[in-house]
């Protein structure tokens, strides 16, 4: 009797103990679905061979996770200035990037060209970057590649 | 005698004869007659002459508004802002103000300047370059 009456306290504290870590676990679960926090994504642009003069692509968030909040410059010296966007693509998920240098000293090669700072909610955004077009010196348009990289 | 004041061919002789010697030819002197005339056809001319004008009036009005209305096109001509497609690709994007802004680097003169103006101001400079850019990034809302 004094046996069973052991077995049975122990089923029943561990009983309660995995109803404890469940909830913690679902509690978590729920946090982490609902918590917000900041992700920044570089952008680079391979122009291979050419030199890159100019450049403009499309960024954007499929999941609707993900909202924009800031841009900033890239790598080289002639695209460290923010590059040109819509204020108003800001608290969006899809943005359109572009930047140009008339210099003479241009990257060429895959070249860190912005970063773009999101604020998302939940699970792991959707981000997609698509090329728009680019020029080389003297305004011949070139092919790019395209890459995030968080 | 003016042709009115002579009497009907069958009127009575006797009575012709004593009407003229009742009321006898009045005598005009030539000199007055040339100065009515003279007057008549300096009124006379004077009527066409501001007849004409009033004519003239309305046609040159009609020109006056044909040189303004030209002028004014002419005006507007200037002020037209370019395309922001540069380089004629069928769109706007980066590289249309690439373009735009490697044309003010090799210090373009007036004329050229208005041909790619695109703020309407009659220069190209850094702003319309700006509003290139900003139209090639443009998000629809």
């Amino acid at each position: 009797m004094r046996v069973v009456k052991s077995w049975c306290a122990a089923l029943a504290l561990l009983l309660s103990g995995a109803l404890v870590i469940a909830r913690a676990a679902v509690q978590v679960s729920q946090q982490s679905e609902t918590a917000e926090r900041f992700l920044a994504v570089d952008v680079f642009v391979d122009s291979g061979d050419a030199l890159l003069a100019a450049w403009q692509v499309e960024l954007a968030d499929t999941s609707g996770r993900a909202r924009v909040v800031g841009v900033e410059g890239g790598e080289h010296a002639a695209f460290q200035e923010a590059p040109y966007y819509d204020p108003s693509a800001l608290q969006r998920g899809r943005i359109v990037l572009a930047s140009f240098h008339v210099g003479a000293e241009l990257p060429s090669g895959r070249t860190r060209v912005a970063r773009v700072h999101f604020l998302v909610s939940g699970g792991e955004p959707a981000l997609e970057i698509t090329p728009v077009t680019a020029a080389t010196q003297g305004g011949g348009r070139i092919d790019i590649r395209t890459e995030l990289s968080r | 005698m003016r042709p009115e004041d002579e009497p009907p061919d069958d009127a009575p002789r006797k009575l012709v004869s004593d009407l003229r010697a009742l009321f006898p030819a009045a005598r005009v002197p030539a000199e007055v007659d040339e100065a009515i005339l003279g007057r008549a056809r300096a009124t006379l001319a004077a009527r066409r002459r501001k007849r004409t004008l009033l004519r003239l009036v309305p046609l040159a009005a009609a020109a006056t508004l044909v040189l303004w209305l030209a002028l004014g096109r002419k005006e507007r001509d200037t002020r037209r802002v370019a395309s922001a497609d540069v380089d004629g690709s069928g769109r706007v994007d980066i590289v249309d103000a690439y373009v735009l802004a490697l044309r003010i680097e090799d210090r373009p003169d007036a004329t050229e300047g208005r041909r790619f103006d695109q703020n309407g101001d009659g220069e190209l400079d850094r702003r319309d370059v700006d509003l290139v850019a900003s139209a090639a990034v443009r998000v629809g809302s």
